[in-house]
């Protein structure tokens, strides 16, 4: 066993899932091992410093009236029973949620044309990027100004959205921030995976077609 | 592990007759809930976040729900544990935290600034763990902060947040080794 390996089982072992053969097999790497035991010692203290964490931290305002006003509100409104939005009109929400859904579909595949000029720069940082002409660095800075651009135009009507749609395009992002969390995990262990890296990128890439996307259809509305 | 910490009572024992007064439809009962839970909730729901601004939102939206749903607290369990398990949902199912999450990193400053707005003094090594918490990818701090530091089991981390218990897993592992090497800069 080396020490990739024997530090691959630390958690399972720490957590007591390792079976009794492998345990054996890294409790006699560790014996002859210091770094390993070292970093084993790191994880266990750090998992007792975790569950001796205070469990109350108070915060610095008293959030009771908000509570309290938005309970005394929602008391006034259910004795007036109005009927809300979301009890009519379902089946004009499905096709919307249904219209959203294949035009998500359609904007993952085919490049959108009309392009702001933020979104146009960031292109511009992608083929510098897919020439090495760009560094990661460089190029996440400016995938972060797109985003936050585009997600301020979307946060300003983004209440005219349908919630149906609004939940299918809130899928989709989740799959693409996931894919882009894993990269970014990933890339921290291997900071000089090229591939890692352009998996990164273009979740990037993905995730600002769809906001764009987002931020056309708003504007329609 | 320990036993989860949420299944620690952190009321007295006139805590199940402020429950029933509250149900009752007494809002100062419900009050008296409130500041006996606030610092237990709006600790997870900081934690999970790692924002200021809507662990605030997140401990009132919990609150207005556990009111809500009062009613539908039999006492089969504490009610902290309830309200825990409450708070908990309210988190990782909150609308609000998606248009921030697109593009949220908490950067070392973000997390520096949470430290010392809320860690009173305690040793180094613990507001370190805070801050590299902090720092930590979205869905491997919340495994950390469920597994670790709360004491949930996999089995109910995946069925909270709608995964697998491999994932669950895995993400705790990404967290741990994450932090160590954080922590060991």
């Amino acid at each position: 066993m080396n020490c990739t390996d024997a530090q691959n089982l630390f958690n399972r072992y720490m957590d007591g899932e390792l079976g009794s053969k492998k345990s054996t097999i890294l409790e006699e790497h560790l014996e002859a091992c210091p770094a390993c035991r070292e970093s084993l010692g790191q994880l266990r203290t750090l998992v007792e410093q975790a569950e001796r964490m205070p469990m109350m931290i108070s915060p610095r305002r008293d959030l009771w009236p908000g509570i309290r006003n938005r309970i005394e509100e929602g008391m006034a409104k259910s004795t007036t029973k109005e009927v809300g939005i979301g009890q009519i009109g379902w089946p004009v929400r499905s096709l919307i949620a249904a219209a959203a859904a294949i035009l998500i579909i359609t904007a993952s595949v085919v490049t959108v044309r009309l392009f702001s000029d933020g979104f146009d720069s960031l292109e511009r940082f992608y083929a510098g990027w897919n020439q090495g002409l760009v560094t990661l660095a460089a190029m996440e800075k400016q995938y972060l100004g797109v985003t936050k651009d585009l997600i301020y135009s979307i946060g300003e009507c983004e209440d005219n959205l349908p919630e149906s749609a609004r939940e299918i395009i809130e899928h989709h992002l989740e799959i693409i921030e996931s894919a882009i969390e894993d990269s970014r995990i990933a890339l921290i262990e291997n900071p000089s995976d090229t591939k890692l890296q352009s998996m990164l990128s273009t979740t990037y890439r993905q995730k600002v077609e769809l906001l764009h996307w987002t931020a056309q259809l708003l504007t329609q509305l | 592990m320990s036993k989860k910490k949420a299944d620690k009572p952190v009321s007295g024992p006139s805590g199940n007759l402020t429950v029933q007064r509250a149900q009752d439809g007494d809002l100062g009962a419900f009050e008296e809930l409130y500041r006996t839970h606030m610092d237990r909730v709006f600790a997870l729901c900081l934690r999970l976040t790692a924002s200021e601004e809507r662990a605030q939102q997140l401990t009132q939206d919990t609150f207005v729900l556990a009111w809500e749903k009062l009613s539908s607290f039999r006492g089969e369990a504490a009610f902290a544990t309830w309200l825990h398990r409450l708070a908990v949902n309210t988190v990782l199912q909150d609308k609000r935290a998606r248009r921030r999450r697109r593009e949220r990193i908490v950067s070392a400053e973000d997390a520096s600034l949470i430290v010392e707005a809320y860690v009173v003094p305690t040793p180094e090594d613990r507001i370190d763990l805070e801050r590299a918490i902090a720092q930590l990818p979205r869905r491997a701090r919340t495994v950390f902060v469920l597994h670790d530091v709360e004491g949930y089991r996999h089995e109910e981390i995946a069925e909270m947040m709608k995964t697998s218990i491999g994932t669950s897993k895995a993400q705790l592992h990404r967290a741990r080794n994450l932090l160590r090497k954080m922590l060991a800069r």
